[in-house]
């Protein structure tokens, strides 16, 4: 543990850091672009300039590394200067169209040349500039080899973290400019996160481009529901349009380090569909479908529920799967148990399986682990032979949620399901799109997506993560754990007393183990570990 | 004065690059000896004798064979850095054309001596006609078994091969040339480690120049106290100087460090011609801070020319003449680096950008008055702050022409023209 001195004050580290990551445990914010902790370290921006006893030169703090009885100054005349020379150079060539660029408000650039830039440019002449083409690097991301500060992390991301080396670049000194590769397309699973990586706004995502200023985001920690590894991430909203504009991966290296997959960031956009969504309950009257409010859908189900549990030779299944949280769960099966319930199945994905560079697995369900630890009987036989007992004539009512079980027969089973449904005595179905599962229900149930309401997943390495809500689902559409909690309370009032999923949440670490030290209040912005094996 | 030559032993000697002709002049006879000497004592006599690298830094050779780690577990390499790129400097191809093998005797003595079983001559691009001399040079080699297996009965096994340039300056920089023989862009290296802990491949390597090399046999033969009582005490043997520029005997001139420019540029260069004067001289290849014709009794060694600002570099002398624009040899200059920078450092990349950018507006006559303190300063800001040193190659003449020369920029910048003729200077990309 070596002691040093960095702007006079004393601090002792493990071994190994640099002087960046020194710096920044005692608060001094030393400015960098090329330097990345998850990169290997080129020292070529030389944003990074300290002065360092001893040495005549000032020295790249990136790539200095603390040692006995070092001295740094960051804050010295020769440090601040060379600094601020660095920040004068940068943008000698740099377009300056902040007010333009999608970076602009976030931009580390534009950050550092506010804290350490000299205020003023000795450069005349904008039109002297060198101006060249902007071009996309792939379907989604679209490079401006102006604005371009060649910091070369996005090179370094393709080479060192997907090792699919898409990226290069082409040309030397200020004709150099980042390329793909003849013959490669930057389309491996994580490529955009060059994206974040990006200190300007060289590379930037299409999806997103001119669509509004960063500042008028608002921004909400939560975990990606899209598979088992849940990924950090932090989700931002253009409250005009009351959507997600943008998904980002929130750094936890526990769970994602620094990175989402491409699926995460991109592909949330069905979700946001009005036109695909549910947006209030539907009650079938007779032939016909009819819209209804939340009293009448709750009490209606609530009451029908009840009637048929108490049918002689009640047999009432409850699927769902492990797309809903864990206070779902958990609230899920609390209900099907109070009626009385059997047939309480969840699907769950195949977990642990080999993931996509490490994050991206094949189990595309958020909470397959919640499943498992809440006590359903999992594996997707269960849910199998709750569908073929359907099939079969033998369940009479039945309830789902967030599950579409016509995905879990073959195509030719299908008509034969249909009828089945048909002939159900009482259908709930409780979803956030319409699904074939739900046409054929006698209640529809507007659900929520993880984007829009709160609670906890478990990943596949037995974190427990929090989900917080980013948007307000559409129509009167609720999140699900506040429709199972009121038609519960309509079944037992006691029995389903709970305010709110931090307190769902209570119950489960109270009977369960493994979650006995989990709370809302330890949860945290990383999640923690529920004990037992993962 | 004729000129004091042990390298240039060549000059003048029909079919010298031949291996007979080398024997003839008694190469190939410090190998067997070095072979039966201890490494350690060939260092020590390589640092008695006060050899310094020849590549421009003049950093003492044997300290630098001294740094390998010989018994590492990993290969160990020597270079022999034969790119020389640097404008105004012609040396090191003459000693590839004209006598290979004498370069090769070094680097086979430099190999044995860090314990190294395989080297490469990293060759300028530009440079065909001498790459194919040292192919033809390498086989001789290895035929009379001075290369190969079992060198001489000594059980030292050395490969030597020919690796070409690809045309960047850059590539000359030590750590620039090990990325490019890896296959890799010709990027200079963030220092430390230094080549001879990680080098080629991550292995411990020593990089020298051609003219470094080549003195190596000739100290085994001559011993160190021979060596080092040509020149001065710190900056011993002799040097190949080059001469070029508004002069009128051009060429390569082989005479002891610490000699006077004066004499260099009036006994051997024969002064400038058309009875015009001396304005000022780049000393040592085009990185090097120039002098003004004040400053001509300077001696012509590392030292002394390092302690007035300039360097003696690779010792390649650009004379330029009174009818000279120094706005636009600053131009030229600047331009060249320009191009020729890889672009991994902003102060590098934008700033010979932003440099060859005023100085052209300065030429042209668009200039302000303003810019002559921001060129120094951004030439100072360009100073020691980059991974490798083209950044200062590019800074540092610029600055020493802005301020030995400033009164050119006023009169540029006040007339909104340049003031000088200009038909006998070709324009360029
Ligand atoms: C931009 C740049 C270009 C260089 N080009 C050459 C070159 O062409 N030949 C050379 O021998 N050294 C060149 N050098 C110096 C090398 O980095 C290195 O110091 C030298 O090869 C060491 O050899 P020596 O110790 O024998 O002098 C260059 C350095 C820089 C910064
Ligand atoms: S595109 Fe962005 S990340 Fe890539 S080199 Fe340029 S500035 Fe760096
Ligand atoms: S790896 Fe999984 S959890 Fe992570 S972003 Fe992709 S889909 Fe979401
Ligand atoms: S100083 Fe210039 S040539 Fe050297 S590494 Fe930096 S950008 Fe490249
Ligand atoms: S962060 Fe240190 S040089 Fe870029």
């Amino acid at each position: 543990m070596p002691k040093l001195t960095i702007d006079g004050k004393e601090l002792e580290v493990e071994d190994g850091l640099n002087l960046i990551e020194a710096a920044s445990r005692i608060g001094v914010d030393i400015p960098h672009f090329c330097y990345h902790p998850a990169l290997s370290v080129v020292a070529q921006c030389r944003q990074c300039l300290v002065e360092v006893e001893g040495v005549p030169k000032v020295m790249p703090a990136c790539n200095t590394y603390v040692r006995e009885g070092l001295i740094v100054k960051t804050d010295s005349e020769r440090a601040v200067e060379a600094r601020k020379a660095t920040v004068e150079f940068t943008l000698i060539n740099h377009p300056l169209d902040c007010p333009i660029c999608d970076k602009g408000g976030e931009c580390p650039l534009q950050k550092t040349t506010v804290s350490h830039g000299p205020g003023y440019s000795r450069f005349e002449g904008p039109e002297e500039k060198k101006v060249r083409q902007k071009y996309y690097l792939s379907d989604k991301i679209i490079y401006d080899p102006n604005r371009c500060i060649m910091c070369t992390r996005c090179v370094r991301f393709t080479e060192e973290v997907t090792q699919t080396g898409e990226l290069g670049y082409e040309g030397r000194g200020f004709r150099k400019k980042i390329v793909v590769f003849p013959g490669k397309n930057l389309d491996n699973e994580l490529s955009g996160n060059v994206t974040d990586l990006c200190p300007v706004g060289a590379l930037l995502n299409k999806d997103t481009l001119h669509e509004e200023r960063v500042w008028y985001w608002k921004f909400t920690d939560t975990v990606c529901s899209l598979c088992s590894n849940g990924c950090n991430i932090t989700v931002g909203v253009d409250p005009r349009k009351g959507k997600v504009a943008r998904v980002r991966p929130r750094t936890n290296v526990d769970v994602n380090d620094y990175w989402i997959c491409d699926r995460g960031r991109y592909e949330w956009t069905d979700i946001q569909d009005a036109d695909k969504r549910l947006k209030d309950p539907i009650i079938r009257k007779g032939e016909g479908y009819e819209i209804t409010d939340w009293e009448e859908a709750v009490s209606f189900s609530a009451t029908r529920l009840l009637e048929e549990s108490r049918k002689p030779l009640q047999s009432i299944a409850f699927i769902t799967s492990a797309a809903l949280t864990n206070e779902e769960l958990y609230l899920f099966k609390k209900l099907g148990q109070t009626l009385g319930s059997s047939n309480i199945a969840s699907s769950i994905g195949l977990i642990n399986d080999k993931k996509t560079f490490g994050l991206l697995s094949s189990d595309p369900y958020p909470n397959s682990t919640g499943v498992k630890d809440l006590g359903y009987p999992y594996g997707s036989n269960m849910v199998f032979e709750v569908i073929e007992s359907i099939m079969e004539g033998k369940v009479k009512s039945l309830y789902t949620a967030g599950i579409d079980i016509f995905d879990f027969v073959k195509k030719e089973d299908k008509p034969r399901l249909s009828e089945a449904l048909s002939n159900l005595s009482l259908f709930v179905a409780q979803d956030v799109m319409l699904t074939e599962t739900l046409r054929l229900a006698h209640v529809i149930l507007p659900g929520a997506s993880a984007y829009e309401k709160d609670g906890t997943f478990t990943n596949d390495r037995g974190r427990v993560q929090r989900v917080r809500k980013a948007i307000t689902p559409p129509g009167t559409a609720k999140a699900d754990w506040e429709i199972l909690l009121q038609i519960g309370k309509e079944i037992n009032e006691t029995l389903f007393s709970y305010k709110d999923p931090g307190d769902v949440m209570n119950a489960i670490a109270n009977e369960h183990p493994a979650y006995g030290d989990i709370s809302y209040d330890n949860i945290g912005m990383l999640g923690v570990q529920r004990s037992g094996p993962a | 004065m004729p000129e004091l030559r042990i390298i240039r032993s060549y000059a003048g000697v029909q079919d010298s690059h031949k291996i007979e002709s080398y024997i003839q002049r008694g190469g190939y006879q410090a190998l067997p000896k070095a072979l039966g000497m201890d490494p350690d004592d060939i260092i020590d006599l390589i640092k008695r004798a006060g050899l310094r690298g020849r590549g421009g830094a003049g950093f003492p050779t044997g300290v630098k064979w001294g740094f390998i780690q010989r018994d590492s577990k990993k290969p160990i390499y020597l270079c022999c850095n034969a790119d020389e790129s640097e404008p105004g400097s012609f040396k090191d191809r003459e000693i590839i054309e004209q006598d290979p093998h004498q370069m090769l005797e070094g680097i086979i003595i430099g190999c044995y001596t860090i314990n190294s079983h395989k080297s490469y001559i990293y060759i300028r691009g530009e440079m065909p006609y001498g790459a194919g001399v040292l192919e033809r040079a390498l086989e001789e080699a290895y035929e009379n078994g001075y290369l190969g297996k079992n060198i001489l009965n000594s059980g030292f096994d050395l490969d030597v091969v020919v690796f070409r340039g690809a045309g960047a300056y850059i590539c000359g920089e030590e750590t620039g040339l090990l990325e490019s023989i890896e296959g890799k862009n010709g990027e200079p290296r963030p220092k430390p480690p230094f080549p001879a802990q990680s080098g080629l491949f991550g292995c411990p390597t020593i990089v020298n120049n051609v003219e470094t090399l080549a003195f190596v046999p000739h100290i085994i033969n001559r011993g160190a106290e021979w060596f080092s009582e040509i020149g001065t005490p710190k900056n011993t043997g002799t040097k190949i100087y080059g001469l070029c520029g508004q002069i009128n005997n051009p060429g390569l001139y082989e005479l002891p460090l610490g000699i006077p420019l004066r004499e260099l540029i009036d006994e051997y260069g024969g002064g400038v011609p058309g009875g015009r004067k001396v304005k000022a001289v780049s000393p040592g290849g085009s990185s090097a801070p120039l002098l003004t014709a004040d400053e001509l009794d300077l001696k012509m060694d590392f030292d002394t020319l390092s302690e007035v600002g300039s360097m003696l570099g690779t010792a390649g002398v650009t004379v330029i003449d009174d009818s000279t624009c120094m706005v636009r040899v600053a131009q030229n200059l600047a331009h060249f680096y320009r191009d020729e920078s890889c672009g991994q450092c902003v102060q590098c990349r934008e700033g010979t950008w932003w440099l060859e950018k005023m100085l052209t507006m300065i030429e042209e006559g668009r200039g302000r008055m303003e810019y002559i303190d921001t060129l120094l300063d951004a030439c100072s800001q360009m100073r020691g702050t980059t991974i490798c040193a083209l950044a200062d190659g590019c800074a540092m003449p610029v600055e020493s022409i802005v301020k030995k020369f400033r009164h050119e920029f006023e009169e540029h910048i006040k007339l909104g023209k340049c003031p000088f003729e200009r038909e006998h200077m070709g324009e360029w990309s």
